[in-house]
């Protein structure tokens, strides 16, 4: 059933205005992707604003595409210049570079855009037909859940976005959570923080703070630390060799499945998917030495790994209103702006609307596919453009992007200030994700508390009693103690004590 | 446990975030309660960030207790720092960003759009490439013409 529902919606993209832009947007996605210093989420950002008044389908499918596109767009400079386009592609860099360094710049390419192909593939079968499933477990859940899952998604993406130092990332997402408190109310439309200025009524813009966030903290550091190119690499043959694939297809699965899972955890991303992969890959490779030397399988599994979380971090938006990545979340804002109401309701409300998105999903992995494997040399020219021309016009068009959706200079002003915010965050590694996440999340936090406590006459005991909250506490708890040398030991215990039952016992 | 980087920066942060924190709680307290209509306290527009403003500040307090065993607290730099910092490019080059970027902000509204975005993309190229003069007035006409009729003439985009 879901199979044929995926095809009609497929059917129903055919048209040459669609297909146009999917081309064009996949096609930019995959410039954005590969010139350092642009970023997915950025890109996605600044498409949201300038296709704000473009009908909604045709501006949904442009903005996966350049999700898709530039996701897979990074590998080309990882591969080529040992500089990763966008953070997702850092595990690309490993293999990828090598293998061009041995002369082997093409094929290194070709493997990483059927990886890419493949790894969207995996993510797809489960974004079509596991998605639904999804949204009747989803179904169940209500403000207390809700509550629970906006603080379980902003902890474990500051855990998993700052490893060295969870607490930053928790800070981070808590900054977040607060930013997102300024404006009304949603419950008596009381203005708060906002002191008279009549423009934070409305609460900061999610656009114009996405938009500083990455594009003006990359513009501020690109031009702070005077970033230089690298030298190109020749490239020659690209189509993959079939041998090399089937060689690779447990690999391919395996980092599939891996990236899919990792795009569904709440604002944890494409980067940190590729390197779950490769280091699965590595673990299970009968040759870890060749690992970092220009291993096929390290660098197939990385970038299966990614685009595969493309397709993992779109499917929580769909069913709960929460991103997987932060590419993700600005989807997420896109479809609010267009009228789109994802989350639980979206199964009962507009239940096509899961192939839908799906289906634009294929079609954007498809181009991608097709322009991967065809415009390589044409591509490659554009990393020539130096960082020093390409910034100035990313300013310009991040307020341009910013003005556009409200058409408000103030927009403008949050975009610099969460710019120049951006940028000390960064260096002192505070990670902008969960800050991102706060911000869109904060919200739903505050409404679904508020409301469940009214609900319940203060009471605390729905957000402690129901069976979903309790395992979302459990996870909370474990997010939050994971590092703890007691945990640690306890569960090492606990895995000794259940591995021994089973155990022979020798007399 | 691990020493964790950067002791003088978290110390200083920790403070501000601190003082953030502190500033959220005041704020939110001052809000109107709603009692009377909503139930509680609970249903204050001030109770989420009240508790944001607390969590905040518990976590920005551990931050600065750890800056603090990490001697962070030693922030007061030597005149020859000062002096560095002062002539590093870094700085120079942050400045300068800075005031493209709020110059180009403050003209827009002021002078036509296109005529902005070209000062701007001026400036900083000019400022920052290693392109010649007469490539960077070429690149710049050419940039800020692309973005204004692409945008106007092909995304419908209203202009600032």
């Amino acid at each position: 059933m879901g199979v044929v529902d995926l095809v009609n919606a497929l059917l129903g993209l055919m048209t040459p205005q669609i297909l146009f832009s999917v081309l064009w947007a996949t096609f930019l996605g995959i410039i954005v992707g590969m010139l350092p210093g642009l970023t997915a989420t950025m890109g996605i950002a600044l498409l949201t604003g300038l296709t704000f008044q473009w009908e909604s389908a045709n501006a949904i499918v442009i903005l996966i595409a350049m999700y898709v596109g530039a996701i897979y767009g990074g590998s080309r400079s990882a591969i080529l210049v040992n500089i990763p386009g966008t953070p997702a592609n850092a595990a690309a860099c490993l293999d990828g570079h090598p293998l061009a360094l041995q002369g082997k710049a093409g094929e290194a390419i070709g493997i990483a855009t059927t990886s890419s192909f493949l790894g969207s593939t995996i993510a797809l079968f489960f974004m079509a037909f596991f998605t639904p499933y999804l949204g009747q477990v989803a179904l169940r859940f209500q403000s207390f859940e809700f509550f629970w899952l906006t603080l379980f998604g902003v902890l474990i993406c500051g855990n998993l976005t700052a490893p060295e130092d969870p607490l930053k990332g928790w800070i981070a997402g808590f900054i977040g959570l607060f930013l997102a408190m300024v404006g009304m109310d949603a419950i008596q439309a009381f203005p708060r923080f906002a002191y008279g200025q009549v423009d934070l009524y409305g609460g900061l813009s999610m656009i114009p703070a996405l938009v500083g966030i990455y594009g003006m903290t990359e513009v501020i550091q690109t031009t702070v630390e005077a970033q230089r190119q690298g030298r190109i690499v020749q490239v020659r043959r690209v189509l993959p060799r079939i041998r090399d694939l089937i060689q690779n297809w447990k690999n391919i699965i395996r980092s599939g499945l891996i990236g899919t899972f990792v795009g569904t955890i709440p604002g944890v991303g494409e980067n940190i998917a590729s390197f779950v992969a490769y280091d699965f890959a590595r673990r299970a490779s009968k040759t870890p030495e060749k690992f970092g030397k220009g291993a096929i399988e390290g660098l197939a599994a990385a970038e299966t790994g990614d685009n595969a979380c493309v397709g993992g971090a779109i499917i929580p938006v769909l069913v709960l209103a929460v991103p997987g990545s932060p590419p993700a979340a600005v989807l997420l804002a896109a479809m609010w702006l267009h009228g789109m109401r994802p989350g639980p309701l979206l199964i009962i409300e507009a239940p096509n609307y899961i192939y839908e998105v799906s289906a634009m999903f294929f079609l954007a992995s498809l181009a991608m596919l097709i322009l991967g494997l065809s415009m390589v040399r044409v591509i490659v020219k554009i990393l020539h453009v130096p960082t020093a021309i390409l910034m100035p016009i990313i300013l310009v068009l991040c307020a341009v992007g910013s003005f556009a959706i409200n058409g408000r200079v103030f927009d403008i002003l949050v975009m610099l200030l969460f710019g120049i915010i951006g940028y000390p965050l960064r260096k002192m590694q505070y990670p902008d994700a969960p800050l991102i996440l706060g911000l869109i999340l904060g919200p739903m936090l505050d409404e679904n508390l508020r409301r469940g406590l009214i609900l319940n006459e203060g009471s605390l005991m729905p957000f402690f009693s129901r069976p979903i909250c309790i395992i979302l506490i459990i996870f909370i708890l474990m997010t939050l103690f994971s590092r703890s040398a007691i945990l640690k030991r306890t569960m090492h215990a606990l895995k000794q004590s259940i591995t021994s039952m089973f155990r022979k016992k020798i007399t | 446990m691990k020493q964790k980087g950067m002791p003088k920066a978290d110390f200083i942060m920790g403070l501000i975030l601190m003082a953030f924190g502190l500033l959220a709680v005041v704020e939110s307290v001052k809000f109107p309660t709603f009692k009377k209509d909503w139930g509680g306290f609970y249903a204050a527009p001030g109770f989420v960030p009240l508790i944001l403003g607390i969590t905040i500040f518990g976590m920005s307090l551990a931050l600065f207790i750890r800056a603090i065993r990490g001697q962070g607290y030693k922030i007061i730099p030597g005149k020859d720092a000062l002096r560095n910092f002062m002539r590093s490019k870094p700085v120079h080059r942050w400045c300068l960003a800075m005031l493209y970027a709020f110059g180009f902000f403050f003209l827009l509204g002021h002078i036509y759009f296109y005529l902005a975005a070209f000062l701007v993309l001026f400036a900083f190229m000019f400022t920052f490439s290693e392109q010649k003069t007469w490539q960077v007035l070429i690149i710049s006409l050419v940039a800020s013409a692309m973005i204004y009729l692409v945008f106007t003439k092909i995304f419908l985009v209203p202009l600032p």
